[in-house]
């Protein structure tokens, strides 16, 4: 009996003391499946951002880049709003519009006025039902998605960028470009389009995230009769291949090209993400998260010895794709002064990444690295627009607000010797070491 | 027979009764669903921003906005000539590399601990400096800026450090093409008196060119800032004290003898074509005139048509060539505005094999409107749009101090400061008139042979 009343206490006390990250966050879920989350401030704009659960892992083979494919058709039109007309609307109400997709989500955010609140969710749920798809409209955006790709193409490391992706996970669908492939391009076909659109474009594949200055009453019922009695027709299927397995050697690419004039060193581990992470109150992955901060501070034993000590390179960062649905990886890079010298950077960044299987990481850097991260969270909410954004990505990425909220109060009680583990088990797991080097 | 009829004629009435009240209530839920939302009271535009700021002197001004427990500074510092440019970029990297003497690692670990957001770039003949810090930490904002602004670190070891890590820079960067078209349309344009961002350049910047322009330009006369957020003017006056009180200050008049000098960009008509190894996509870039420095109203008319032609959701060039030809994933056409020189210029990138008819058809349609292709009701939505932008520009502390910043600089009055811009076709159809819309110089990059 003392054991209970103590242990409540304890949870008692953690519940009161807990803070509430995430304030003025009301969330709602209709019996379409669509969940709407709704953030008032006082401020004259509203953003709102819906995103659906659905990325370039869930393509069929062969039809690689049809999601983003699907987003650039979502701005052409539907058969109540032509694209001239779409265009028109947005740009009578100033509104500022945009989507991307990754590999799990495509989100769709669009500002404007408070006062047009209605006009945004308007768009929304009209695109969310009736979109034209075009054949000679699929067509031409596919030439535009061409000189997309060709403007990615141009870029100096995209080419091993993608090589790097592809053998951190092989055996993931993470493996695919999400843009696609030129020669996928001409097989996708207008029907495909279609199909994909029905399949995941509905309510309860959804979630709409609205933050700025609106009445929260009026926001829901507006909410309530543009999409409520959409249908959804999505039903469960199976999830695509999200999980690497583990690598059963280093890996080591060297990729040389006249494209490059910087040289490149990326060494890369897998790693959970967030959503895919099992460690108890997710401490791996938070561990990772604080890595993050740590390494990308300049203030840390890796970039010290590289850069400012042994001058060898210009600077180093770290990577971590903490928001995914399946495994995850960390990058750790550098670039070198001078070309010249870098197998010698190579020795040294590998020497100074032993280091830290010496449990180095103090629970200083950690405090800082944490009160940091807090920080940002209130800087974030400077920005209302790109705020909504991360929301409805964690959304439909399957994490609740609450799960946000706990994550940034877990994060206060992650210790250096946690983090100083799930580095050393990172470490002590295979690599992958890629060069980029010119020729 | 008669209790028929009144039970009938009861039956008759409370249908009506329950008819009546249906309609009613429907009436009412109609009415319920129908009523416009009210309208937020739009008080976030400029106008409203200028007048609920404090200004303190003339190169400062407060703006005190609770909504977030942010502080944000931003300084704009202004150089006169051109041909500083590059040791202006390196005096700004150098102040984001270290302040006060410390080492870099000493800043990193001052940010870090006290949680500041610290940055200074370069841009259109100002340096800037943002720093950016929660309201707890007031002191530790107002600290940074005085080292930044009274201590500046200029010695040989940053100075090496910083040209090292420009030069990688130059090599890392995405913009390679766009950096390289740019840099022969201003070597075009202006010939020697351009000073082009180069390794060989960037290596020439000496101890002496830092230590000279920081006497030259760092300038209680010269610096100009904006606050914005968690944080009263009282508050602000007191913290910044130390820092303009220990800034030099030169007299006006010396300030006002540095004369601007003005560069008029030479744009003959003619194309020029840079060869690249590795190209999977031709960039453009294709030049025009627009009105001189001097003439600011045919500036702003200007910049409303080129909102119109390439700025927008609806813009015309981004309408006629990718959306109808899907010939581009990007065009928009910008106009460069500087204290010294003036032109217009549309950026946009294509297969090798479409570049030419992408150019083409964006020189054909760009004279069209010239021509005068476009309405009054065009005008006004495009004001209408750049009035909406703005406000929502304002929504954050960062933009807000920014846009104070430049206020100050521009020396616009606070007292008397109103947000209405309005113009027409006929306006903008006179202010073509003043530029030369027949030449075009255009540079794109070719695959190499």
């Amino acid at each position: 009996m003392k054991k209970l009343y103590i242990t409540v206490f304890i949870l008692f006390f953690n519940f009161i003391n807990a803070n509430n990250y995430l304030s003025n966050v009301y969330t709602q879920t209709f019996k379409n499946g669509l969940q709407a989350v709704y953030i008032p401030t006082k401020s004259p704009q509203v953003t709102v951002a819906v995103a659906y659960s659905v990325g370039s892992i869930n393509e069929e083979s062969g039809k690689e880049g049809l999601a983003h494919l699907l987003e650039h058709m979502m701005f052409l039109g539907t058969h109540k709003f032509s694209q001239d007309k779409y265009l028109k609307k947005i740009h009578d109400i100033g509104a500022e519009y945009n989507a991307f997709t990754t590999f799990d989500v495509t989100i769709y955010h669009t500002t404007s006025i408070s006062a047009y609140l209605s006009d945004l969710l308007e768009i929304e749920a009209d695109r969310m039902q009736f979109l034209k798809l075009d054949k000679k409209a699929i067509q031409n955006e596919i030439n535009v998605i061409i000189e997309e790709s060709n403007m990615y193409q141009n870029q100096q490391y995209y080419d091993f960028g993608l090589a790097v992706e592809q053998s951190k996970f092989f055996s993931t669908n993470y493996a695919r470009s999400i843009i696609g492939y030129k020669d996928t391009f001409n097989q996708i076909t207008q029907q495909d389009v279609k199909n994909f659109y029905q399949k995941w474009y509905t309510p309860n594949n959804a979630t709409v995230v609205i933050i700025g200055g609106f009445n929260l009453k009026q926001a829901k019922a507006l909410v309530k009769r543009k999409f409520g009695s959409i249908s959804s027709l999505y039903s469960n299927i199976s999830n695509p291949k999200l999980y690497q397995e583990p690598l059963l050697a280093d890996i080591n690419i060297n990729y040389s090209s006249s494209k490059i004039k910087q040289n490149l060193i990326i060494k890369s581990f897998l790693a959970p993400s967030f959503v895919s992470d099992t460690s108890p109150n997710k401490q791996v992955s938070l561990s990772v998260y604080i890595l993050q901060h740590i390494f990308n501070s300049k203030n840390n034993t890796l970039y010290y010895n590289l850069v400012r000590k042994n001058n060898l390179a210009n600077d180093i960062g770290f990577d971590y794709y903490f928001n995914r649905k399946g495994t995850s990886a960390i990058d750790i890079y550098t670039l070198p002064n001078n070309n010249s010298n870098t197998n010698l950077l190579l020795q040294q960044f590998n020497a100074s990444l032993n280091l830290y299987k010496n449990n180095i990481i103090t629970q200083q850097q950690v405090n800082t690295a944490v009160k940091n991260i807090l920080a940002d969270l209130e800087f974030s909410k400077e920005n209302e627009h790109d705020f909504a954004i991360n929301i409805a990505h964690w959304l439909a990425l399957g994490v609740s607000v609450s799960q946000i909220n706990n994550a940034y109060n877990q994060l206060q009680n992650i210790t250096a010797q946690q983090v100083n583990n799930t580095l050393n088990l990172i470490l002590s797991g295979k690599s992958i070491t890629s060069i980029a080097t010119y020729k | 027979m008669n209790n028929l009829i009144q039970s009938n004629t009861f039956i008759y009435k409370l249908s009506i009764y329950v008819v009546l009240v249906v309609a009613v209530v429907f009436a009412l839920v109609l009415f319920i669903n129908l009523k416009p939302i009210q309208e937020i009271k739009i008080k976030y535009n400029r106008a409203y921003i200028v007048n609920n700021s404090t200004k303190i002197n003339n190169n400062l001004a407060v703006y005190t906005n609770t909504s977030n427990n942010v502080v944000v500074v931003d300084v704009d510092i202004p150089f006169t000539e051109q041909q500083e440019s590059l040791t202006a970029q390196v005096y700004a990297n150098m102040l984001q590399l270290s302040v006060g003497n410390m080492l870099p690692s000493q800043l990193t670990s001052y940010l870090n601990q006290n949680t500041l957001r610290y940055s200074v770039t370069y841009y259109n003949n100002n340096i800037n400096i943002n720093i950016q810090g929660l309201g707890s930490n007031k002191v530790a904002i107002f600290n940074l800026l005085n080292m930044a602004l009274n201590n500046p670190t200029i010695n040989t070891t940053l100075l090496n450090i910083v040209k090292q890590n420009l030069l990688v820079d130059l090599k890392t960067s995405n913009n390679t093409d766009w950096d390289l078209l740019n840099a022969k349309a201003l070597t075009t344009m202006y010939g020697n008196t351009y000073i082009v961002r180069n390794a060989k350049n960037i290596q020439q910047v000496s101890l002496t060119n830092l230590q000279n322009y920081k006497n030259k330009y760092i300038d209680y006369n010269n610096v100009f800032i904006g606050i914005s957020g968690n944080i009263t003017s009282q508050e602000a006056t007191g913290l910044i004290s130390n820092t303009l009180v220990n800034l030099p200050k030169k007299p006006l008049q010396e300030k006002n003898n540095n004369a601007k000098v003005v560069y008029y960009p030479n744009i003959t008509s003619q194309t020029i074509a840079i060869p690249k190894n590795n190209l999977a996509q031709s960039s453009a870039l294709i030049v025009f005139e627009a009105p001189d420095v001097d003439k600011e109203h045919e500036l702003w008319l200007i910049s409303v048509l080129n909102y119109y032609l390439g700025e927008m959701p609806e813009a015309v060039l981004l309408n006629e060539v990718r959306n109808k030809q899907g010939l581009v994933y990007h065009i928009s056409s910008h106009i460069k505005e500087t204290k010294q020189t003036t032109f217009w210029y549309v950026v946009l990138a294509a297969s090798p094999q479409n570049i030419d008819k992408a150019i083409n058809l964006t020189i054909q349609t760009m004279q069209t409107v010239f021509a005068g292709n476009f309405t009054n009701k065009n005008i006004q939505t495009t004001l209408k749009w750049m009035e909406l932008r703005h406000i929502q520009d304002l929504n954050n502390n960062s933009n807000i101090a920014s846009f104070l910043s430049g206020l100050l600089q521009s020396q616009h009055s606070f007292t008397d400061y109103s947000a209405e811009f309005t113009t027409n076709k006929q306006e903008i159809m006179d202010a073509l008139k003043t530029i030369n819309t027949n030449k075009f110089l255009i540079l794109k990059t070719v695959p190499a042979q």
